[in-house]
């Protein structure tokens, strides 16, 4: 019966999903709504007579419900058509595409990065958490948290741009993926400055477990059994610990959509955050509601796919009502 | 870095750009130019729309303006208004009738250019469904007319001495008739096409060699947007930018002027820092103690504490590049003394409390402490309060609800301002109304000059504000770059004449 219990276990977590993506997006669209700034103010500066303004909040429909508003976005959204921005006449879904091709290998890459490095370095500075070496490495990651990531950002630029010029100090070729060459080489100081910050994070909980995990009595049985240290925690250690590693990943994917928005603008690279950060600046609301929609989405999208992996990974977690 | 990420927020509604028209100078090197180089240029805010007839926004001009697009008349290198698609023009001896005589000309797509596009595009800025953001220069249109392919005929309703210079801006830009998709693409006629926009990026723009007169230097001109002033800075110093068009943090210069690998190059513009104090606030409608913020702010120690000392002092509302400028910083010297007495002769001996609104932006954030100490030697105690753009347009901007705050105008000739009593400095004298009606109506440059000159020093006797610094058009060249515009006077950033030697 272990089959139906996942199967309801997932449909309750995808029906979770989406009532929180709706629910989302109608508080950002009325949070957005009611912030200071008016699009029409914004496409006409502060010359323009409020004759002029009211012509063009009408003619982009500023003047109906915001109820109506917000349908007809919903309704678009669901058909995977974000609009029409009405300051700059660009086509929202096209561009949101067009800058992911940037965001996502980023937030994949640092994610992939921040993991590798974590997860061993963590368990080592757990099994070794009363030696100097141990002790040192966890500093080391609390120094990693500390530290703030635009800060690190601009440091690793001018290092390794500016100082020794070794790799580009910032931007994206125009030719974007089809040349991956320069693409890849421009990735690398953002990817390695955003894993940092997030591979401290998780290393500290990577330790953390670890060192719960060495005190239990099913590891003081394994090690009774003759199996070493190491041993113990590869064979039985390793899943037990990872449980609340993995429910950590799924939240920092979170900050790290956010600390993206940070990281591109450090290395002018063209993506979603970039962009969110301009049309913030722009009050262009249609598009940022769209970016928003879409950045939620992929966070709760994680959510969902963590809960699952937890749900796989841990048979208590399946059985919770 | 508190302060970097303050100045990252910027609205494109807000004209704060510090770039625009220009006076193209040539230092050095006149060495074998390269005709096919590719120049790319560092700026900090990226268009949103490219249609600039419904849009406003200072990055739209900086990049399109006499570049791509052009008007019937141009300002030359020395402020001059000069033909430009227009060959040659009459202003009728009661300046109500404009007779333009077109020159040969032909947009980017091939099509010649007619008397029919200027009546299509200058019957779009009227219109009653226009949402031009510059409608309000052409309220004295009152007919524009053509008589043959070749000639243009404009009645005003009044006199309007702003008309032609207000021409060479943005409003008299003259498009292909019917022309579409104005957001996403450029059909000009001037002496670069517009080649492709790369949004988030850069747009490039490309020599026009069928060009009606002298042609771009450049083949190719690239207009590079980098937000992050770090990230801004670090491109110019790897290399992937030529010229850096703007400084938002001014301490960076030092370490430039002392490297010999790049030149600075300092301009004037028309960016008054104005700090606003509310003429309807109970403190500030008395103009002694406007005139006592004033006399305790040392401007000279200012722009060294918060533009690293760049930029002039300002004696009143006109910066001097203006015919109707004169020094007038004597009304009004630092003096801590006389400060307090005018308080105590206002009647506020121990001083008050007031808040201080500051838009994410770098000269008020890093003016404001500095006002804070000052203002706190006389008595006055002040309250900085951070605010984001869309609060400030909407509460201080269009409800004039604050007290005192600080915003650069960089608008060429925008000291009519100061005549609208319900513009936010809530600023109300009819002397200054009736010069500044009396100027825009005057027979001659002289008389209208003169009338100008008194608006000018009446705003300095009457404290209408405070007049912080003017900004200075700061940028940063390689040794290769030479030619490009230094002044900031206007809304376009001018390119023809930047070339870069082999």
């Amino acid at each position: 019966m272990v089959g139906v219990n996942v199967l309801i276990f997932c449909a309750r977590r995808l029906f979770l999903f989406f009532s929180s993506l709706i629910a989302s997006s109608a508080i950002v669209f009325t949070l957005l709504r009611l912030l200071p700034g008016d699009l029409a103010q914004a496409k006409l500066g502060i010359q323009a007579t409020p004759e002029s303004l009211a012509l063009l909040r009408h003619q982009m429909g500023l003047d109906r419900s915001l109820f109506s508003q917000y349908l007809d976005w919903l309704i678009h959204a669901i058909h995977g058509d974000l609009g029409i921005s009405i300051l700059s006449g660009a086509d929202v879904t096209s561009e949101i595409m067009q800058k992911a091709t940037v965001t996502i290998p980023l937030i994949i890459m640092a994610s992939i990065l921040a993991v590798l490095i974590s997860i061993p370095l963590g368990m080592y500075a757990a099994l070794r958490y009363r030696n100097f070496d141990g002790v040192a490495t966890s500093g080391f990651s609390q120094l990693g948290i500390a530290v703030p990531i635009f800060w690190s950002g601009i440091l690793i630029a001018a290092t390794f741009a500016i100082l020794w010029p070794l790799l580009p100090a910032g931007g994206f070729p125009e030719s974007g993926w089809s040349n991956p060459g320069p693409a890849l080489k421009s990735m690398i100081l953002p990817v390695f400055t955003l894993a940092l910050g997030q591979g401290a994070v998780l290393m500290r909980f990577a330790r953390s477990a670890t060192i719960d995990t060495l005190q239990q009595d099913y590891f003081r049985t394994a090690r009774a059994t003759g199996l070493t240290r190491f041993q113990a925690l590869r064979i039985h250690g390793v899943r037990n610990a990872l449980i609340p590693v993995i429910s950590v990943l799924g939240m920092q994917i979170a900050t790290l959509v956010v600390e993206a928005i940070i990281v591109e603008n450090v290395f002018a690279l063209p993506g979603i955050g970039q962009m969110l950060l301009q049309d913030v600046n722009n009050r262009d609301l249609l598009k940022v509601q769209g970016i928003i929609a879409v950045t939620t989405s992929i966070v709760f999208l994680v959510g969902f796919m963590v809960d699952i992996a937890l749900g796989l990974l841990d048979p208590r977690v399946r059985q919770t009502r | 870095m508190k302060n970097t990420f303050r100045r990252l927020i910027i609205p494109a509604a807000l004209v704060v750009g510090l770039i625009g028209f220009a006076v193209p100078q040539t230092y050095g090197a006149s060495a074998a130019v390269d005709t096919n180089a590719t120049i790319t240029l560092g700026l900090d805010l990226e268009p949103t729309s490219l249609d600039l007839t419904g849009t406003a926004g200072a990055p739209i001009p900086q990049v399109l303006l006499d570049n791509v697009y052009e008007s019937l008349v141009r300002i030359n290198d020395k402020g001059v208004i000069v033909p430009n698609l227009a060959s040659s023009w009459k202003i009728s001896p009661d300046g109500k009738t404009y007779t333009f005589t077109l020159a040969n000309a032909k947009f980017h797509d091939g099509s010649v250019f007619t008397s029919a596009d200027v009546l299509w595009s200058y019957n779009r800025v009227t219109a009653k469904d226009s949402t031009n953001p510059f409608k309000t220069q052409f309220a004295n249109v009152s007919s524009v007319f053509a008589t043959g392919g070749k000639t243009i005929i404009i009645k005003m309703k009044n006199r309007d001495n702003s008309f032609l210079f207000n021409l060479t801006g943005q409003v008299g830009v003259v498009l292909k008739a019917k022309s579409a998709n104005l957001d996403s693409t450029a059909n000009g006629t001037g002496p670069y096409k517009f080649s492709n926009w790369n949004r988030g990026t850069s747009i490039t723009l490309v020599r026009n060699d069928a060009y009606r007169g002298t042609k771009g230097l450049a083949k190719t001109v690239v207009f590079r947007y980098i937000s992050n002033p770090n990230a801004l800075n670090n491109a110019f110093l790897s290399g992937q930018v030529d010229v850096l068009t703007t400084v938002q943090a001014p301490e960076i210069l030092k370490f430039f002027v002392a490297n010999d690998k790049f030149k600075v190059v300092e301009g004037s513009t028309n960016g008054e820092v104005t700090m606003s104090m509310n003429n309807d606030n109970t403190y500030f409608k008395n103009p002694k103690v406007r005139l006592a913020v004033r006399q305790a702010i040392d401007h000279k120690a200012l722009i060294q504490t918060a533009w690293s000392g760049f930029g002039s002092t300002l004696g009143s509302f006109v910066p001097p590049t203006d015919p109707w400028y004169e020094d007038l910083t004597g009304l009004a010297p630092y003096n801590v003394a006389a400060s307090k007495a005018l308080l105590a002769d206002a009647g506020y001996p121990n001083g008050f409390k007031v808040t201080l609104d500051i838009p994410p932006i770098g000269y008020a954030t890093a003016s404001s402490e500095f006002i804070q100490a000052s203002l706190k030697k006389v008595g006055i105690d002040v309250t900085i309060n951070n605010v984001g753009w869309g609060e400030w347009i909407d509460r201080i901007f269009t409800k004039g609800n604050y007290d005192m705050t600080i915003v650069a105008h960089v608008e060429p000739h925008d000291i009519a301002l100061y005549g609208n009593p319900g513009y936010y400095f809530h600023y109300n004298n009819t002397d200054v109304q009736g010069w500044l009606k009396a100027a825009d109506e005057a027979a001659t440059d002289a008389e209208r000059t003169a009338l100008l000159k008194k608006v000018g020093r009446q705003l300095a006797v009457d404290s209408a504000s405070d007049w912080l610094f003017l900004l200075p058009a700061t940028q940063v060249v390689t040794k290769k770059i030479s030619g490009i515009p230094t002044n900031s006077l206007g809304m376009s950033y001018y390119v023809a004449s930047i070339a870069k030697t082999k």
